[in-house]
C-alpha cells in the first residue's frame, strides 16, 4: 500500500514536470521562462537544483559498488568463515540500497534532461550536435549498467558457492592476453574499446570457471567498470563546456574526438572519481549512523556500527587523495585558460574557497573525531587516545591556517583597528606556502590517526617490531621535516638555502605532496607485515560506539554533500555568462553570477532535498527487503 | 521518532552554520546579490551597481572604507593611497586626464600598471569573462570619478574617451566623431512598438498586452524581445532599427533560411525592414529607449 502511494507521488511529480516542460517548450522562446518566476523560482535555479541532485545520486550509486566489491573481496580472502560471512553481510547491506537509489538517479537524470530541453533548448541542441554519437553510447552503457546491477544484486543469494571448477586456467590466460592487448592499444580508442569488450568477456568466463562466488565478484567489478565509463562519458560533456576543443571559433564541430578528449576531461574524471568515493563513503556512513541510532537490537546495532566504520574509512581514504586531485584539476584549469584560473582563485570565486576551506576542515575534524571515538570500542584502544587527541589538535591548528585568508574577512572598522591590510600575522598564514604545508600536515595527521586506530586492539609480535615502529616514526618525522622545510622556505632562508621566489614556491609544492605520498606508502609498507599475526588484545565490540560517533558520521555526510554542491556551483559558475566557454554565450536574463550567499542558500536547499530523497530511498529499500523476507 | 527529529535538527544546525558562513563572506566581500547585467542606464548609480555587483570590480578592489579586497589597488583614500582614484588618475600619466586614464585602464589594463602590482592581473572589462558593454563602462567611469568626491563628469566626455575601443568586442572600432544622441521616451516608444511600427506582429514580449489591430502583412516569427534590454546595448538596438542587415541574429537550430521561422532571407540578409523611412528619427529613439527597458518578464509594462 505504502509503495503504491509512493509510486503515485513520484508519478505525479514527473507528470507535473513534463507538463510544465511541454508548456515551456511550446513558447518557442530562446530561453523559455516560468510564469511568475522570481529570483528563487526560475529556470536556472530549477535546472541547477535538478542537475545537482542527479549528480549527487549518480556519485552515490557509482561509489557504493566500489567499496561493496572491495569488502566482498576482503571477505572472500578471509579464512575465518565468521569474519568472511560478516564482510559479505556488510557488502550486501550496502548493495541493498543501490537498486532503489539507481532508479532515483535515472529518474532525476530524466528530469534534468527534460528541464534542459525545456528551458535551454539551444544549449541542448548544440551539445547534441557536438556529442551526438556519445549519447547513444551513454544510453547503451546505462542499460548495461542496469542489467549488471540487477544481476549483481539479485544474484547475491544464489552465487555463493566457493567450490572451484576445473578448466579455469585457459580462461584466465585468455583474459590476461586480452589485458595485454588493452594496454598495448591504449590511445587507439576504437581498437582499445573492442579489446576491453574481449577482456570483459574472457574475464567473465574465467570467473565463471573459477566459482560462483568469483563470478559474483566479477559482476561487481564489471558494474564498477561500466559505472566508470558512464562517469567518463558524462564528464566529457561537462568538461567540454569549460574547455571546448575540436570546434572552430564559431563553435562548429571540427573534430569530435578532440571535443571528447578536451583539456579538462581527464583531470575532471580523476577528481570526480575520488570525490565520488569520498562522498559515497560519507553517505553510506550516515545511513549506517541512522540505522545505528534506530536499531531495534544489539545485532542490528553491531552491523550498522561496522557499516559506519567502513563508510568513514572509505571517506577518509579518498579524502586523503582528494586535495591532490583537486590541485591537479586547478592547475589544468590555469593551463587551459589563465583567465578561468584567475577568476577561480583570485577573482569572483576566490572568496568561495574560504568557505570551502571551512567545510573541508570540518570534514577532516569530524572524520578524525570519529576514529578517536572508535578507539573506545576495542580492548587496548585507550593506549592511543592521548596521541589520537593530539593529532586531532594538529588537524584543528592546520584547519585554522588553511582557512585563513590573505585577504582577511573583516569590516572596514576592524581593518582600520588592525592598521590596514595585509595584517602582519594573518597575511603571512594566508599565502599558499602556509596553506599547502597545513593541508599536507592535515593529511599526515589523519593518516596517523588511522594508523593508531588500526593498531588499537593489537600488539605486534614480529621480532623486529621495535625497529619497525622506530622506522615508521623516522619516516613520518622525515616527511614532516621536508613538508615544513619547503613551507618555511617559501618565506625565509632556511639552513643556508635561499627563500623561494614566487615561481619556485609554486614549483616546490608538488614535492611536499610527493613527500607525503611517499611517507604514507612507506609507513603502510612497514605496517602491513608488522601487524601480520599480531596479538589481538580483544575483539572489536561492534555496536558499542558512542552516540556522538554516529553524529560525527552525520556531520561528515552533511558537510560533504554541501561541499559537493558548492564545488558544483564553482565549476559551473566559472564559465560566467557562457554556456560553452567563449563559444556559446548565455544571453538569458539569468546570465549573471549569483553571490556566494545566494549560492549557499541554493546548495542548502539541494542538500536538504538530497537528504530527504536518500531517506525515502532507504525507506523504500527497507520495504523491498521486508517484502523479500516476507516472500521467502 | 524522537531520534529522527534529533537527526533532522542536527543536520539543520550544520547547514545553518554553512549558510551563515556563505552569508558572512558575501557581506564582507562587498558582493551584491547579483542580478542581470545593467544595460542602457548610463549613470553613477548604474556604475555603483556594476562595481559592487555584476562587474565584480569589488572582488579585487576596495574603495576606501567600502569593501576589503586587496588583490588590486584600493581605489579610495586609505593606507598607502593619498587620494581617491578620481584624483590620482588625473596625475598618473602626463598629458592624460582622469577620464582618459580610467577609460584606458578599463579597456587596456596593462598599459599603465600600478607599481607593486604585476601586469596581467586585471582583464579588459569589455572582454570575457567580464564582458561589460560600452555603456556600462561609461557608468563605471562616472561612478569612479563621482565616488572620489569630484563632480560627476558629462557622460559624453567619457564616451568620447571610449571611442578608440567602443564596439571592439563586436570586432570593429567606431570610426569618426562620437555621436551623442538624445535619449528617447520609453513610454512613447511603447506606443511606437504597438501602433506605428507594429513590431508585435513579428516579435514577442512576454506579458505585453497587445492591441486589437491588424498585424503587418510581412509578419514573420522574429526573435523574442522580452529580455533584449538585458543583453543588448542602445547602439545595437538603434543600429538594428536603422540597418537590420548589420547584424542578423542566428536562426533557431534546424530552421531553413527563407522559411517562416527564419530571421533571414535566402541570401542571408535580415527579413526585418529598416525603419528609417517608416518612422521619424525621434520615434526610433523612443522605440530604442523602450526596448532598453525590457530586461525580463518582470520589466514589461
Amino acid at each position: 500500500m505504502k509503495r503504491k502511494a509512493l509510486g503515485l507521488v513520484i508519478g505525479a511529480a514527473v507528470a507535473v514536470a513534463v507538463i510544465a516542460g511541454i508548456r515551456a517548450c511550446s513558447s518557442g522562446a530562446a530561453y523559455p521562462s516560468i510564469p511568475g518566476e522570481t529570483s528563487w523560482f526560475n529556470p536556472r535555479v530549477l535546472v541547477w537544483i535538478v542537475a545537482q541532485l542527479h549528480l549527487l545520486f549518480a556519485a552515490f550509486v557509482l561509489a557504493v559498488p566500489m567499496f561493496a566489491v572491495i569488502i566482498e573481496a576482503v571477505g572472500m580472502a578471509t579464512r575465518d568463515p565468521v569474519a568472511a560471512a560478516r564482510h559479505d553481510g556488510v557488502a550486501r547491506e550496502f548493495a541493498s540500497i543501490l537498486a532503489t537509489a539507481f532508479s532515483a538517479t535515472a529518474l532525476l537524470g530524466t528530469l534534468f534532461v527534460f528541464a534542459l530541453l525545456a528551458f535551454y533548448p539551444s544549449v541542448a541542441s548544440y551539445m547534441t550536435g557536438v556529442f551526438g554519437p556519445s549519447l547513444y553510447l551513454y544510453g547503451a552503457v546505462f542499460i548495461g549498467e542496469s542489467i549488471v546491477l540487477y544481476l549483481w544484486h539479485y544474484g547475491w543469494p544464489r552465487l555463493v558457492a566457493r567450490e572451484r571448477r576445473s578448466g579455469r586456467l585457459p580462461a584466465w590466460i585468455g583474459a590476461g592476453f586480452a589485458l595485454v592487448v588493452v594496454v598495448l592499444t591504449w590511445g587507439d580508442w576504437l581498437v582499445c574499446l573492442g579489446a576491453c569488450g574481449l577482456l570483459a568477456a574472457l574475464a567473465g568466463l574465467a570467473a565463471w570457471r573459477t566459482s560462483d562466488k568469483a563470478f559474483h565478484l566479477y559482476l561487481g567489478l564489471l558494474l564498477n567498470g561500466v559505472g566508470v565509463v558512464i562517469l567518463f562519458v558524462a564528464n566529457a560533456w561537462t568538461s567540454f563546456m569549460m574547455s571546448p576543443a575540436g570546434v572552430d571559433e564559431a563553435g562548429t564541430l571540427v573534430d569530435r574526438m578532440a571535443a571528447f578528449d578536451n583539456p579538462l576531461w581527464m583531470p575532471l574524471n580523476v577528481h570526480r572519481l575520488v570525490a565520488n568515493l569520498c562522498f559515497g563513503g560519507s553517505i553510506a556512513g550516515a545511513l549506517a549512523a541512522m540505522r545505528f541510532l534506530g536499531a531495534p537490537d544489539d545485532d542490528a546495532r553491531a552491523r550498522s556500527d561496522q557499516m559506519g566504520y567502513v563508510g568513514n574509512l572509505v571517506a577518509i581514504g579518498a579524502l586523503l587523495a582528494l586535495p591532490f586531485a583537486g590541485y591537479w584539476y586547478g592547475l589544468e584549469i590555469y593551463r587551459y585558460n589563465q583567465q578561468l584560473g584567475v577568476t577561480m582563485m583570485g577573482g569572483i570565486f576566490s572568496w568561495l574557497f574560504i568557505v570551502q576551506a571551512v567545510v573541508i576542515g570540518a570534514i577532516f575534524l569530524s572524520a578524525n573525531y570519529y576514529l578517536l571515538l572508535g578507539l573506545d570500542r576495542m580492548e587496548g584502544g585507550a593506549r592511543y587516545r592521548g596521541w589520537s587527541g593530539f593529532l586531532l589538535g594538529v588537524v584543528a591548528v592546520c584547519f585554522a591556517v588553511w582557512a585563513t585568508p590573505m585577504n582577511p574577512v573583516m569590516s572596514a572598522a576592524e581593518r582600520a583597528a588592525l592598521g590596514g591590510v595585509p595584517h602582519g600575522v594573518v597575511s603571512v598564514l594566508g599565502v599558499m606556502s602556509a596553506k599547502n604545508t597545513a593541508v599536507n600536515f592535515m593529511i599526515l595527521a589523519t593518516f596517523g590517526t588511522f594508523l593508531l586506530y588500526r593498531r588499537g586492539n593489537r600488539r605486534p609480535t614480529v621480532p623486529w617490531a621495535g625497529w619497525g615502529v622506530a622506522g615508521q616514526v623516522a619516516v613520518l618525522a622525515a616527511v614532516s621535516a621536508v613538508v615544513l622545510f619547503i613551507g618555511v622556505r617559501g618565506y625565509v632562508d632556511v639552513l643556508g638555502f635561499a627563500a623561494y621566489t614566487t615561481e619556485q614556491r609554486i614549483a616546490a609544492s608538488p614535492y611536499q605532496v610527493l613527500a607525503v605520498l611517499f611517507g604514507v606508502l612507506a609507513v603502510l609498507a612497514i605496517d602491513l607485515p608488522l601487524f601480520r599475526g599480531a596479538e589481538v588484545l580483544g575483539p572489536i565490540r561492534w555496536g558499542t560506539a558512542p552516540r556522538r560517533a554516529q553524529f560525527a558520521l552525520l556531520f561528515l555526510a552533511a558537510s560533504f554533500t554541501w561541499l559537493m554542491g558548492l564545488m558544483g556551483f564553482v565549476r559551473s559558475g566559472l564559465r560566467q555568462h557562457w554556456h560553452v566557454y567563449e563559444v556559446l554565450q548565455d544571453t538569458s536574463p539569468h546570465a549573471f553570477t549569483p553571490s556566494i550567499g545566494f549560492a549557499s542558500n541554493v546548495v542548502t536547499v539541494i542538500t536538504l532535498l538530497f537528504f530527504g530523497l536518500v531517506a525515502l530511498v532507504a525507506k523504500v529499500a527497507a520495504m523491498a527487503t521486508e517484502g523479500e523476507s516476507d516472500g521467502s | 521518532m524522537r531520534e529522527g527529529l534529533r537527526i533532522v535538527a542536527f543536520v539543520l544546525l550544520i547547514l545553518a552554520f554553512f549558510v551563515w558562513a556563505g552569508r558572512a563572506v558575501t557581506d564582507v566581500s562587498g558582493e551584491g546579490e547579483g542580478g542581470p547585467m545593467v544595460s542602457g542606464d548610463v549613470s553613477v548609480e548604474a556604475g555603483r551597481v556594476l562595481f559592487w555587483g555584476a562587474g565584480k570590480c569589488s572582488t579585487c578592489h576596495a574603495f576606501g572604507s567600502e569593501g576589503s579586497a586587496i588583490r588590486c589597488p584600493d581605489l579610495g583614500a586609505g593606507p598607502g593611497q593619498d587620494a581617491p582614484i578620481g584624483v590620482r588618475a588625473d596625475q598618473r600619466v602626463e598629458g592624460q586626464d582622469a577620464i582618459a586614464y580610467l577609460v584606458e585602464s578599463l579597456y587596456e589594463p596593462d598599459v599603465h600598471v600600478v607599481e607593486g602590482y604585476p601586469a596581467g592581473l586585471m582583464n579588459a572589462v569589455d572582454r570575457p569573462p567580464t564582458s561589460l558593454s560600452d555603456d556600462q563602462i561609461t557608468s563605471l567611469v562616472l561612478y569612479l570619478v563621482g565616488n572620489s568626491g569630484l563632480a560627476v563628469p558629462d557622460a559624453a566626455e567619457v564616451v568620447r574617451a571610449q571611442r578608440p575601443w567602443a564596439g571592439r568586442d563586436a570586432g570593429e572600432a567606431v570610426a569618426g566623431p562620437a555621436l551623442d544622441l538624445p535619449r528617447g521616451d520609453p513610454l512613447v516608444g511603447r506606443e511606437v512598438y504597438l501602433v506605428d511600427a507594429k513590431c508585435w506582429s513579428c516579435h514577442a514580449i512576454e506579458g505585453l498586452a497587445l492591441p486589437e489591430l491588424e498585424a503587418r502583412e510581412d509578419a514573420i516569427d522574429g526573435p523574442d524581445l522580452t529580455s533584449i534590454g538585458a543583453i543588448q546595448t542602445r547602439d545595437y538596438l538603434l543600429e538594428s532599427l536603422i540597418d537590420p542587415d548589420a547584424v542578423v541574429v542566428a536562426d533557431p537550430v534546424g530552421v531553413e533560411p527563407g522559411s517562416k521561422r527564419s530571421y533571414r532571407t535566402e541570401d542571408g540578409s535580415s527579413r526585418m525592414p529598416g525603419f528609417l523611412d517608416a518612422l521619424t528619427f525621434q520615434q526610433i529613439l523612443d522605440l530604442a529607449a523602450y526596448l532598453e527597458t525590457l530586461t525580463g518578464p518582470e520589466s514589461v509594462r
